[in-house]
Order: structure tokens, then C-alpha cells, then sequence
């Protein structure tokens, strides 16, 4: 059994943590009453305003004008996020961690520990809270795709136990947004077959899926039967580190495309950096409007880290790509694979050539500004020009 | 034109001037070796146009004048394969005729007159070193240039000519060989110290051309180019462009320690400290103690392996990780019964491995944590 564990609310509920004054009160989280910020969390008082993650600051203040909002501190966020890491390690080694909020366990191995999936949720929610104050909501179920929806529909101090034999009656109700990478472009070729929920998704056939879908079809196919197959894959041992995402609307302008995938760029260069990995092959994932998804990699003799070595090759992939084509852009993802961690490192007779080191000084620089002040306290001129925030991608890791 | 030859004298020489030829090369004719007959001589050509080589075949009677490209590939193929002591080339009907014993092969040829020339050697300025010691230095450096580095002219080897010392020297930036001799000057070269690199590819066509260790090596060096006679050989190369690093500055000179050991049981524990090594964790652990040396990998998903050799070392013990490649190609140019010294600073610093006053090589380790 696998469990999705999801925070509830986080960055806000560590904030009330530790301000007590601010309880109850609405808060958020990033962006000023008259700046241009996004709001990058919101606490459940605010949320009864109708404010939420992802939503322009001026529009939240005129949602709610008693709105409290506090600058991001990543550094108090990150370290807590480990605290609770740790807590989770001492249930299973299995944990995968999908950002500083959320994480995959895989609990199998450790029944005979502590007791039956459900058990452990509720331990596991338990200890989170009484040593940190901080409330989870759980999903368990057997696998992946399945937990991850769990854990959203109770919420906040939700555990949802979905069991291998009633998948079906737990799916088939649900609206087919609350699938991974449906969003509402998707929803609405679907609502044109008269799908709405899950259960009407899997009445349609598999052809039928792949005329609509492409390849992607088969996914859904999958999916609307609870079918997931991914493992949990602990950042130590994945093969590769990858991070995707889809656009609400879908993209044909290559700049734009470039600027996201930098931003992916950044993300997943980072995370290798903080897991002490480096890899050889670059790879990136472009699906087209039709779904068409083409995946191109590039592989290099020295096991890198560096975000500039990596970003380089993106973006030839990404020419390569898009050069001649004429359908818009839907989802894209960048991924390091054939990780290694190097434990020891060749050293060099004379000094190291000057770009190289220029770069990596550069990433050390960048990851301190931002461990300590959050990733939306440095950004790039091109991410901030097309008012990219890195919020919104998914982590993979297969 | 005709020539009647010895098939072995032949085919040893299109080995020695197909050092020069290209496998990949936009320019076809590159890919064959012009064979020159005139004055009762035979000439063999062989360019890629960086570098090129001018050979002379002996012990041959002709009296044809003329030029045939041969087409590489196919011409080592026949005298492979044929069994007979004698071929003969002859070229009519705008075709080569290769015969041999009951067998005979007609090739289509390209005009000789597209071959581009390699230049004789002319200099009446030069260099002189002993064969033996220009072979040895070539192959005891040879083996630590990187054709792929950008940065510094690491392509080559450094002939560094002051006075009346030669030095060879050559580095992929994290080992480094220096090999050291003497040479003489035949009329009148430039008293300044002269810095040409030399292009792998030539030296290892110069050491494949040194047959005779009495010989005397002729080297006319010029702003861009390099020649080197060789006796029957005249080697031609473009300089490698850029700049070599200093390397002098990166050899240490005060050591810590000091362990003297024998090539060959050395050599045989590091070809087996390879063994379980992959290219993720490469390194091997040198562990010195008294009297032992301890060897230790671990590969992973491989394996792990543990090698013991007794050495005269009566020092603390020292640990220090190499990329055991950077060892084994060292000890493999040196005469299996020769003695050496490794001195060492620490763990992480420069490693260098001496012969004798002559031949030097300085490798870097891989960081240690500890």
C-alpha cells in the first residue's frame, strides 16, 4: 500500500506555528496588497474568501481586504520540511518526496512493524502533529495515482483509505479534473464525449481513447481503472530526476516554451544538487496539443549538476523539437537521468576552465539566495517577464 | 610504370605511412597512399594534410618514373591475404595491377596529380637527437596527451628545446609525463627556447618511423610546422595551436613520503585492482603501511576486490585514490624490472612517480572525504 501524505496548508500553517496571534485569522502567504506577487499559500480562514494558491496577491486583497500576507520564509519551511522527512523515515526508508510539502511512502515493508496502512497513517499523522504542531492529511491506497486523490478529498486532517477491492466506487464518482494532468482543456474535449466523472471516462472504450488521446489514451485508460504501476522511488536510488509541467492553455510560442523549460531547468538542476547527484543524459518531454509526446535525450560523457550545462542542452532538444511544427505545445518536461553520486572526484593539474567554474559558483550562489529566502526570492528576467512561478510543476523520478 | 617488391617490405611500410591516412575524411583521396617511383627510388606519401609523412622503401630496383595512388584499404587487404613472397604493381589502362604468385587484382585509381605533396626536408638548421632516446620519450608521453581539450594545446606533445635539453611533455590535465634528454644543434637555430606542440598523431608516426636506436633524429622546427627526419622517414606537422599550460608549476617538489617499488609486481596488482571497477566509481584506493600496500575497489553493482603486495616502505600509513588507467599506462611503458619511487605530499595532493632523473609523471588523485 502506498500513502500520499499532503500538508495542510503549509507555509501558512507554519507561519500560524509560530505566530499564535495569527490563528484563524486570514493569511497568506507571498504577494503585498499592491504588488504583482502570486499568492503562494493561503491558510484555511482565507480560503473561505474564495483565495487560493497560484491566485494574483491584489486580487486575494480584494477578496478579502483583512488578509494578512507575510513574505515567503523558505529557510524556516525547508527545515521543517525535513523535520517531518524524518519523521517519515522512521516508518519506511521508502519515501519519496515531491516538494517541501508532500511525499509518497511506500508502507508495504513495514506492516509487520507497525500494523496495517491505515495504522500507520494514523501514527504517522499523529507523531507529525504532536512534533511539530502541524496538521497532514493522508491518502492510502494501493497505489500511487490512487493515494495522491485520497489524500486531497478530506481535507484539511484528512485519512482516506481507498481499498483494493472498492477502487471502482471510489473512482467512478469523481469529477475527471481530479485526475493528474487533466485540467480544464483537457475537461472540456472530454465533456464533449459526455465525460464528467471518472466512471463516464471509463465507459469509453480504449480505441475511443486513443483516437481522442493519441498514445496518451492508453493512460487514461489505465487511470480510470486505477491502474498506476509507478513505484516509489527514494531520491537516493532514482534513476532520474525530472520535473514536468502542463499549461492551462496550450502553447505555441517558443520563447514562452523555453522560458518554462528553463524554469524546469532550474528545478531539477537544483534538486540534483541538494541530493549530491549528477547525470549524464538530459532528457526532455514535449506533448502536443493531440497528445503526441515525443521524449529526446542527449547524453554527455561527464555526469553534470550544473544548471547551464543542462539548460544548453534543453534547449537544442527543444529546437530540435519544435523546429517545423506546427502544433501548439501542451505539457513539458525536463529530466536528468544515469545519476551517479559521486563520492570522489577526480581532481585536475591546473585550474578548472573558467566557465565552468563561473557556473557552478554561480548555482552554489543561487541555491544559498534561495534556501534561505525561498525560490520565488530569485528568479529570472525571463521567467519574470512571462510571470513564471515554479509552484505549479510536478516532480517525477521514475 | 612497374615495381617488383618484397610483399613484407611493403606491407610494413603502408603500415608505417598509414599512420598519417584518415578513416574519416571529406577529402577521398586522402584515403589513399601515393607511391612515387623515380631517380631508381620509391616514395611512399600518406597526409591529412595536418600531418603527412614522406617514407622511402629500400632495396628496390625500378627504373619507371612515375606516380599511382594506392587505395589503402584494399591494397593491405591483397598483401595480407596473398601468400607469395613477391608482388608486383603496375599501372595501365588508367588501371593498378596488383600480382602476386597465381593471383592478380585490377583497381580503379584516382589521379595521382590531386594527391597534395608532403615537404622534404630541406633545413640545413636543425636538431639532433638520438633515436632511442626520442622513441622513449614518445612513448613515455604519448599515452597522457587529449586530443578533446579546448582549453589548453593538450593535443600534442611539448617539445621544449633550451640549450642542449630537450623535454617532452605531456598532460590531460590530471596526470602529467615528463621526459627529459639531451639534443644537439647543426647549423644555425634560434638561441631562444622554443615551445612547439607536436601533434599526437606525427609523434606516434616519428616513433613507429625510429627503427634504428643509433640513429640520429633530425627536427627543423618552424613557426607552424614541424619536420622530422627520421632517416627513412620525413614526418611533416601542422603545430598544435594554443597555448600548453605551465607544468612546471604543478609538479611539487617537497614530499612527505617517499616508497620505492618494482614495475612488474606493481603493474600486475593494479591490472587486477581494475578488474572491479566501473565507470561510476572508477577510483582505487592505494593503501601504504608498513611493509604492505593494500589495493581496494569497490564497483557498484560490480563487486569489491582487495590486492596485497609487499612493499619496502617502513612510513606511516597513507591512503591515496587514483583512476588506476592513470597507473597502469605509466608502469606499462616502463621495463618490467625497473625500480621507481612514488612520492607523496598526502591523500589529495599531486602523486608523482619517478624513474629516474630522466622520466617523471605526476598524477592527481580523486578527492577523499575523510
Amino acid at each position: 500500500m502506498i500513502l500520499h501524505v499532503d500538508m495542510d496548508a503549509f507555509y501558512a500553517s507554519v507561519e500560524e506555528r509560530e505566530n499564535p496571534t495569527l490563528k484563524n485569522r486570514p493569511l497568506i502567504v507571498g504577494g503585498t496588497r499592491t504588488g504583482r506577487g502570486v499568492v503562494a499559500a493561503a491558510n484555511y480562514a482565507a480560503r473561505e474568501f474564495g483565495i487560493h494558491s497560484a491566485m494574483p496577491a491584489r486580487r486575494a486583497f480584494q477578496l478579502c481586504p483583512s488578509l494578512i500576507s507575510i513574505r515567503p520564509r523558505m529557510e524556516i519551511y525547508s527545515s521543517v520540511s525535513r523535520e517531518i522527512q524524518q519523521i517519515m523515515f522512521r516508518f519506511t526508508p521508502e519515501v519519496e518526496p515531491l516538494s517541501l510539502d508532500e511525499a509518497f511512502l511506500d508502507v508495504r515493508g513495514c506492516t509487520h512493524l507497525f500494523g496495517p496502512p491505515i495504522e500507520i497513517a494514523r501514527k504517522l499523522k499523529e507523531t507529525i502533529l504532536s512534533e511539530t504542531e502541524l496538521v497532514a492529511s493522508v491518502g492510502v491506497a494501493p497505489n500511487k495515482f490512487l493515494a495522491k486523490i485520497a489524500s486531497d478529498l478530506d481535507k484539511p486532517d484528512g485519512l482516506v483509505f481507498v481499498d483494493s477491492s472498492s477502487v471502482r466506487e471510489f473512482l467512478d464518482p469523481l469529477p475527471v479534473g481530479r485526475i493528474w494532468g487533466v485540467g480544464r482543456s483537457t475537461q472540456s474535449v472530454l465533456s464533449q464525449h459526455g465525460v464528467a466523472t471518472i466512471g463516464d471516462l471509463r465507459n469509453l472504450s480504449r480505441p475511443a481513447l486513443t483516437s481522442i488521446f493519441g498514445s496518451y489514451g492508453d493512460r487514461f485508460y489505465q487511470l480510470a481503472r486505477g491502474i498506476d504501476e509507478r513505484r516509489v522511488i527514494p531520491d537516493r536510488q532514482a534513476q532520474s530526476i525530472s520535473h514536468e509541467r502542463t499549461f492551462v492553455e496550450d502553447m505555441s510560442d517558443v520563447e514562452l516554451i523555453e522560458c518554462w523549460a528553463l524554469e524546469l531547468t532550474d528545478q531539477v538542476s537544483r534538486r540534483l544538487r541538494r541530493n549530491k547527484l549528477r547525470g549524464k543524459t538530459v532528457s526532455l518531454k514535449i506533448r502536443f496539443s493531440d497528445f503526441q509526446t515525443l521524449i529526446r535525450s542527449h547524453t554527455v560523457d561527464r555526469p553534470t549538476d550544473c544548471t547551464q550545462t543542462i539548460w544548453k542542452i534543453t534547449q537544442d532538444l527543444i529546437r530540435q523539437a519544435t523546429k517545423g511544427q506546427p502544433r501548439p505545445v501542451r505539457l513539458i518536461g525536463v529530466g536528468v537521468g544515469h545519476l551517479a553520486r559521486p563520492q570522489k572526484v577526480q581532481q585536475t593539474l591546473f585550474e578548472d576552465e573558467p566557465t565552468d567554474v563561473r557556473s557552478e559558483v554561480l548555482d552554489d550562489v543561487r541555491d544559498r539566495i534561495q534556501d534561505r529566502f525561498g525560490t520565488q526570492s530569485l528568479g529570472r528576467a525571463s521567467g519574470l517577464l512571462h510571470n513564471i512561478s515554479d509552484r505549479r510543476s510536478q516532480p517525477g523520478g521514475e | 610504370m612497374k615495381l617488383t617488391c618484397s610483399r613484407s617490405l611493403l606491407a610494413s611500410a603502408l603500415q608505417i605511412v598509414s599512420g598519417a591516412v584518415p578513416t574519416r575524411s571529406p577529402k577521398e583521396i586522402l584515403k589513399n597512399i601515393k607511391l612515387s617511383l623515380g631517380d631508381g627510388k620509391a616514395t611512399l606519401l600518406g597526409t591529412d594534410q595536418e600531418v603527412g609523412i614522406r617514407y622511402e622503401l629500400l632495396d628496390i630496383e625500378t627504373d619507371s618514373v612515375g606516380d599511382v595512388l594506392l587505395p589503402y584499404q584494399r591494397i593491405t587487404a591483397i598483401l595480407r591475404e596473398v601468400q607469395d613472397d613477391e608482388v608486383t604493381l603496375e599501372v595501365n589502362e588508367q588501371a593498378l595491377w596488383v600480382r602476386a604468385g597465381q593471383s592478380e587484382f585490377r583497381l580503379s585509381v584516382e589521379d595521382p596529380v590531386e594527391f597534395p605533396d608532403v615537404a622534404t626536408f630541406e633545413d640545413e638548421s636543425y636538431f639532433v637527437v638520438p633515436g632511442r632516446a626520442l622513441k622513449t620519450g614518445i612513448q613515455r608521453t604519448i599515452f597522457a596527451t587529449d586530443v578533446e581539450s579546448t582549453r589548453y594545446a593538450l593535443g600534442g606533445v611539448l617539445l621544449e628545446i633550451d640549450g642542449d635539453k630537450l623535454t617532452l611533455a605531456a598532460t590531460d590535465s590530471r596526470r602529467l609525463a615528463v621526459y627529459q634528454t639531451h639534443c644537439s644543434t647543426q647549423g644555425a637555430v634560434s638561441e631562444e627556447v622554443s615551445q612547439p606542440v607536436v601533434p599526437a598523431k606525427a609523434m606516434s608516426l616519428i616513433d613507429k618511423s625510429i627503427h634504428d636506436d643509433e640513429q640520429e633524429i633530425k627536427i627543423a622546427i618552424h613557426q607552424n610546422d614541424i619536420l622530422v627526419q627520421t632517416g627513412l622517414s620525413t614526418i611533416y606537422a601542422r603545430l598544435v595551436e594554443g597555448r600548453f599550460p605551465r607544468y612546471q608549476d604543478v609538479i611539487p617538489n617537497e614530499f612527505h613520503q617517499k616508497i620505492e617499488m618494482v614495475t612488474s609486481p606493481f603493474l600486475s596488482a593494479v591490472r587486477q585492482a581494475m578488474i572491479v571497477t566501473n565507470d561510476e566509481s572508477r577510483g582505487v584506493d592505494f593503501n601504504f603501511e608498513s611493509g604492505t600496500l593494500t589495493l581496494t575497489s569497490v564497483g557498484q553493482d560490480v563487486g569489491s576486490s582487495k590486492i596485497q603486495l609487499p612493499i619496502s616502505y617502513e612510513g606511516d600509513q597513507i591512503v591515496i585514490t587514483f583512476d588506476p588507467r592513470f597507473v597502469q599506462e605509466f608502469l606499462r611503458v616502463l621495463d618490467a624490472a625497473s625500480p621507481l619511487s612514488l612520492n607523496l605530499v598526502d591523500g589529495n595532493s599531486a602523486a608523482v612517480f619517478k624513474t629516474d632523473e630522466s622520466y617523471t609523471y605526476v598524477v592527481m588523485p580523486l578527492s577523499r572525504d575523510d
